[in-house]
Order: C-alpha cells, then sequence, then structure tokens
C-alpha cells in the first residue's frame, strides 16, 4: 500500500521541533499522524472491545517487522497460539516473523488464580521485554490490554504508580511503544484510566458506533505532543490486511482547483452545462426512476473512455453486465471500455458492508486504477448502507477523496419527481456538487416525456433552459421546447402545436400579402385614373385654346371690317399681320 | 476465595514428610524483593522446617525462566506440589497466604 498516498502528504503546518516519527506501515494512519508514531515514546490506542485496537497495535509490529524493524507483542489477555491464528485471518503470519527474529510474543496471561501478599510490581514484565528486546533487538513494542495487568493492583493510586513506572522504564529504554486499553464510553471506570491520557505522548481513540444497525468505525488523535495531526474523525474498517482508516480530511485540505471542461457525452447538454463538467468536479445527475440518469452516465462514460481516460464505476443499483446490456437499447455500448480496461466497475450491494467498508474499496481502486473519472450510480441506494446521516457522510467523504485527486464524480440519484426542481440534490448534497443536472417527466396530451435542465453548473455559463430530452436506439436527442403561452410542450404535443403554429404564421403572412398586393392594385389603379384624368385636363386644355383661338379671330375679323367701315387703321393690325400681308 | 479454589485444585497436600519446592522470583535487591526473601526464609523456618527446598531467580539476570513461568509481576513465589504451581505475588507480608497455597491451610485469612 501507498505509493499513492506518498503523493498526498497531509503535512500542512509545521511544528517548530516535532518529534521524530516511526511510521506504523498503516498508510492511512501515518497520514492522519503526519508521518507516524513518535519515536522511542509511548501511544495510547483506547476504545471499546471490539473496535480493533489489538490489531492495530499488531499492524504496527507486523509493518515493522516486515520492514526489519523488530518488535514485542504483549498480550496480556489472548493465549499466544490464538494471537497467531488471528493474525493468519488478517493475512500476518506471525510465526513466520518469529522464526526470523523480527517478532516475539510473550506468553503474558495473568495467572487469575495467583494470590497476592503485600505490595509488587511490574518488574518481572520489564525484565522479560528488556531480555527479549536484547535477544532480538526490538524497536518497537505493543502492549495489549493494560488495563488487564493494572486492575491486579487494585488501587488507582498504585495503578497511577506503575504506570508512571512503566513509562519511565520505556523512556529508558527507546523503545516505539503502543499501549492498548479498554475504555467503554458508557462511564463504567471509564475515567479510571484518564491518566493514561497524560502520560502518553500520542493519544488515539477508537470509536465503534452502530446506528440503524449498521456499525460504523471512528478513529481519533485525541493528542500528539508538540506535533501536527489530522484532528477529524476518521472512519476505518477492519478487514484483511489490518485496518484501513480513511483520511478523508486529509483530501479537503488539498483543495484543488477545478480543471477543464470534460464533455458530459453529449454535445447539445454540453452547450447547456457550459462546455461540460469541470474535471475534479462533482455532478450530480438527478431524477425520478426511468428517465435517463443512468443513460446519462453511460454516455460519460462511453465518452471518457473512448478518449482514453479511466473510469471507475461504482455499481449500488445493477451489476455491470445489466448495466451493459441495459445500456445497449439507447446506442451506448460500454463493452469496448470494459474490454480495453478503461472501465472498471466496482458492483455491492449497499446494505453489504458499512459506509467505511464501501469507502475503503473505492478509495483501494483510486490508488490502484488511478482513473480520472468516477461514477457512481445512485446515490438514492447509498442510503441503505443506514441512516440519512451515513449516507451523507458518505458522500461527503467520496466528493473530497475524489476532489483530493482531482477526479471528477459523476452521481446519479434517483428522486421521487415530485419536488421541486432546485430540491432535488437535497439541501446538504447541494452545496458538494459543483453541478446539478435535473431530469424530469412531463405529460402533455397523454404522452409522457423527458425534460433536461441545467439547475447548476458551478463557475460556468450555464444554460437556464429546458430541454427536451429523448432516449432513441442511436442514442440520446436533445431539443428545444415548444416554450409559449400554456406552458412548455413536449413531444406529439409540441409537434402538433408548431404545425397549428406554423399555419397560423402562413395564414397571417397571406393576409399580409394580399393587403399588399391590394395597396400595389390601388396604386396602379390611382396611376391609371391620374393619367386618364390628366389626359382629360390636357384635352380640355387644347379645346380651351382652340375655342379662345376661334374666339379671337371672330372678334378681329370684326374690328377689321368695322375698320373698313370707318377707314381706319387700328392698334390690332400688328397682331393680324399674316391677314395683312 | 481464592483459597478455596487453591484447595481444590491442589487435594494432595504435602504430607508432613514431603519436601516442598519452590521458586522465588525477585527483581535484582529492590526493597520489595529483599522483603518478600526475608518473609519467605521465615515461613520455611517456622513452617516447613528442613522440608522446603527454594530456589531464588533474579529477573533481571534470567528473564527466560520468568518468561517460561509467566512472571510479570514481581516478587512472587512459586510453589510446586502437584499439577498447576500455585503462585503468590507480592512481599508475603500474610504467612497466612502462603500457607494456604502450599495447602498447609485451607481455611486461613486469604482471599
Amino acid at each position: 500500500m501507498g505509493t499513492a498516498h506518498e503523493t498526498r502528504p497531509l503535512r500542512t503546518v509545521v511544528t517548530p521541533t516535532p518529534l521524530p516519527r516511526i511510521p506504523t506501515g498503516n498508510s492511512g494512519l501515518d497520514e492522519v499522524l503526519c508521518g507516524g508514531l513518535p519515536k522511542g515514546r509511548t501511544t495510547l490506542f483506547s476504545g471499546g472491545p471490539g473496535c480493533g485496537k489489538s490489531i492495530l497495535a499488531l499492524e504496527f509490529l507486523v509493518r515493522g517487522a516486515e520492514d526489519g524493524k523488530p518488535g514485542i507483542l504483549v498480550p496480556f489477555e489472548e493465549r499466544v497460539d490464538a494471537v497467531r491464528a488471528n493474525a493468519l485471518t488478517l493475512g500476518w503470519d506471525l510465526a513466520e516473523l518469529e522464526r526470523e527474529g523480527h517478532l516475539a510474543v510473550i506468553d503474558a496471561r495473568i495467572d487469575h488464580e495467583m494470590l497476592t501478599s503485600g505490595s509488587f510490581d511490574l518488574r518481572g514484565l520489564l525484565a522479560i521485554i528488556e531480555g527479549v528486546s536484547r535477544e532480538i533487538g526490538a524497536e518497537r513494542l505493543a502492549v495489549d490490554a493494560v488495563d488487564v495487568l493494572l486492575r491486579f493492583f487494585n488501587d488507582p493510586a498504585r495503578e497511577r504508580e506503575q504506570l508512571f513506572f512503566l513509562n519511565d522504564w520505556l523512556l529508558d529504554h527507546g523503545l516505539t511503544t503502543v499501549l492498548t486499553v479498554k475504555r467503554s464510553d458508557a462511564g463504567d471506570g471509564s475515567g479510571r484510566y484518564e491518566f493514561l491520557d497524560y502520560l502518553a505522548d500520542c493519544v488515539i481513540h477508537l470509536d465503534q458506533r452502530v446506528t440503524e444497525q449498521v456499525a460504523t468505525r471512528r478513529l481519533r488523535v485525541i493528542k500528539y505532543r508538540g506535533s501536527n495531526y489530522g484532528r477529524n474523525e476518521y472512519p476505518y474498517v477492519t478487514a484483511r490486511g489490518g485496518v484501513r482508516v480513511v483520511p478523508i480530511s486529509g483530501a479537503e485540505l488539498r483543495h484543488k482547483p477545478l480543471g477543464k471542461p470534460v464533455t458530459s457525452g453529449h454535445e447539445a447538454i454540453d452547450e447547456m452545462l457550459g462546455g461540460g463538467y469541470p474535471q475534479g468536479s462533482c455532478a450530480l445527475i438527478a431524477g425520478p426512476s426511468g428517465t435517463g440518469k443512468t443513460t446519462l452516465a453511460s454516455m460519460f462514460i462511453r465518452s471518457a473512455c473512448e478518449r482514453g481516460d479511466r473510469v471507475l464505476f461504482v455499481g449500488f443499483e445493477e451489476s455491470i453486465e445489466a448495466l451493459i446490456s441495459a445500456m445497449l437499447s439507447s446506442g451506448n455500448d460500454l463493452r469496448p471500455a470494459l474490454k480495453s480496461h478503461a472501465l472498471r466497475p466496482i458492483t455491492a450491494m449497499p446494505e453489504a458492508m458499512g459506509v467505511e467498508e464501501h469507502l475503503i474499496r473505492i478509495s483501494d481502486a483510486l490508488d490502484e486504477f488511478h482513473p480520472q473519472h468516477v461514477v457512481l450510480d445512485a446515490m438514492s441506494a447509498v442510503r441503505r448502507m443506514g441512516s440519512d446521516r451515513a449516507s451523507f457522510d458518505f458522500l461527503v467523504r467520496l466528493v473530497s477523496l475524489c476532489r483530493g485527486h482531482g477526479i471528477t464524480l459523476v452521481l446519479t440519484n434517483q428522486t421521487t419527481g415530485s419536488e421541486q426542481m432546485g430540491e432535488i440534490a437535497g439541501e446538504e448534497a447541494s452545496s458538494l456538487v459543483d453541478t446539478i443536472l435535473c431530469l424530469r417527466y412531463i405529460e402533455v396530451g397523454g404522452e409522457t416525456n423527458r425534460l433536461i435542465g441545467v439547475i447548476k453548473s458551478r463557475g460556468m455559463q450555464h444554460s437556464n433552459q429546458l430541454r427536451e430530452f429523448r432516449i432513441t436506439e442511436h442514442g440520446v436527442e436533445v431539443s428545444d421546447i415548444y416554450a409559449g403561452q400554456g406552458g412548455v410542450l413536449t413531444g406529439a404535443a409540441r409537434q402538433e402545436k408548431e404545425e397549428q403554429d406554423a399555419i397560423e404564421r402562413r395564414r397571417a403572412a397571406a393576409v399580409v400579402e394580399a393587403k399588399r398586393s391590394e395597396i400595389t392594385r390601388r396604386r396602379a389603379e390611382l396611376e391609371a385614373e391620374k393619367g386618364r384624368l390628366s389626359a382629360a385636363v390636357e384635352q380640355a386644355e387644347i379645346e380651351l385654346k382652340q375655342l379662345e383661338i376661334e374666339v379671337r379671330k371672330t372678334t378681329e375679323g370684326r374690328i377689321v371690317r368695322s375698320d373698313m367701315r370707318l377707314g381706319k387703321k387700328g392698334e390690332i393690325v400688328g397682331s393680324s399681320k399674316p391677314d395683312s400681308e | 476465595m481464592y483459597t478455596s479454589a487453591r484447595v481444590f485444585a491442589h487435594p494432595h497436600n504435602p504430607g508432613p514428610s514431603d519436601r516442598v519446592r519452590m521458586v522465588l522470583f525477585i527483581a535484582g535487591e529492590e526493597r520489595n524483593s529483599q522483603a518478600a526473601r526475608a518473609n519467605l526464609t521465615r515461613i520455611c523456618e517456622s513452617h516447613l522446617p528442613g522440608r522446603a527446598e527454594v530456589e531464588v531467580v533474579d529477573v533481571l539476570t534470567n528473564h527466560r525462566k520468568a518468561l517460561e513461568h509467566r512472571v510479570l509481576l514481581t516478587p512472587a513465589v512459586l510453589i510446586f506440589t502437584s499439577g498447576t504451581p500455585a503462585r503468590v505475588t507480592g512481599t508475603l507480608e500474610e504467612p497466612d497466604r502462603v500457607l494456604s497455597a502450599l495447602g498447609l491451610k485451607g481455611t486461613g485469612a486469604a482471599g
């Protein structure tokens, strides 16, 4: 384990003089501890029964032994052969490590039938540890259930005295030590070993809670003298390979800016999103059952894999085979992606394990597969891991995990369809996701159609238009919807309405055209009338002139005749030259 | 309660002439170890004259022996009668506890 973790250092604050650290070898815990346990000092693992503190203590030794750092285990409760058998179930062969001289398991079960008389102390144990330590050159020590030993002193003052004695001795001998102590949250005697917290240089509390039948385990560093450490509660699981800690908040500290948009797998949807899903962002595709959430997610997977990206598919709803065959009908063939190993599916029933186990499976796959994108189908199924709180925890951690790795996360979430668009992601989840694509049904004219809309696309210029979304055997088609009086119309109703509108438009155009030609006609008529009238006027003028000439000739004739009769020449003679010549 | 358990575990109490083998684990010369040594010597002299066979093991120099007998708390005496050795841990201030472990005082003040 660990190459991926090496590239994710947690340390953000450098303390002036930190204690040198010894890696526990548990990559998650080392990350939380900013490197490991304080070297040559005492660390306390405390927690209730079954919380995994003994396993964690043992892992500290096993990882050390594998790395050539010998260690001693002192189990006060278990027989040595039982310890070996239990370790084998975790994949650790203690007997082999013992043969190699890297590990010693001291049989330290206390004789419960012994009598006590007068005072005594831990010197026997310390002499044994010291002797064995010399034999194998031990650097590490784990004392499992130190409370069992202390109980024999049967007096808080003596217990305290012995622990100080033990701690001094450990400091003198330079062993990096882990003490485990049982602690119950019920308060029955849990205060009894509180002073252990003050004594140890590093204190880690492990806690197991059962809520709604699902066990969740959390680990928290209570103190780490003079050092920096992750201060949150970290989920962990005990499984083959030991305790797995998910240092989620480490990822949160290293928030990466979002990258370039990655195509959703459909041009028109990219357009709506303002380019696509930004690399490293979290997108949520929400909608009721059957609206095409998984289809949209599959389009994203297919286009990413075709580009050569790697996609991790986390399926909580169906097997990968079922998904692939379902997607074929919508023209999304995921088989090539699967065959080329660009697509890696991990599928599980949500209720098969707790939130932590699911997260760790995903985290493991991220470390191993290094995908650019993760697709999870569906968030709604995550609720079956336990409570709403558990599913929210899961989402927060998954988003942080992906964001820390710069991985694009596409989630689908089934909604009932009755919510308003904005409430689809849920109040809490909404702040975590960068993009929300919303699918919904609309019933118009006796048929059901799908709508798609972008509720949110952080940092992108996105469309606020709803579009019609159709799944055909050739893939997905996105088209503009009719939006006018009476709301939005889709499907056949939209087509019908569009045809009607076209007729209306044509009719209106014809009316305008008719009016326009009428005017032209009238204008032509007007021109013609004008021509006719002006011709008439002209004619009248000609006639008028003719009449005037005639009138004048008549008048002149009369004057000439009168002059001839009177014998004088009138002034008018000049004007009647032609007549006089 | 320890007393009765001890008696059940060791039905064959040592007879008047049987030798009693004991191993006293001490941790060097520290106070408790010295006290235990002195107290055990006293008990043997008064209750087991000539019959006690006491081996003293210093855990600081012989941790293997301590490991073998799981002696984590010192001082402690292991009494080998029959079966599992009986164990009394501490400075052995109260002779009755040792005697009950020896099976010599079944109803002693132990408990």
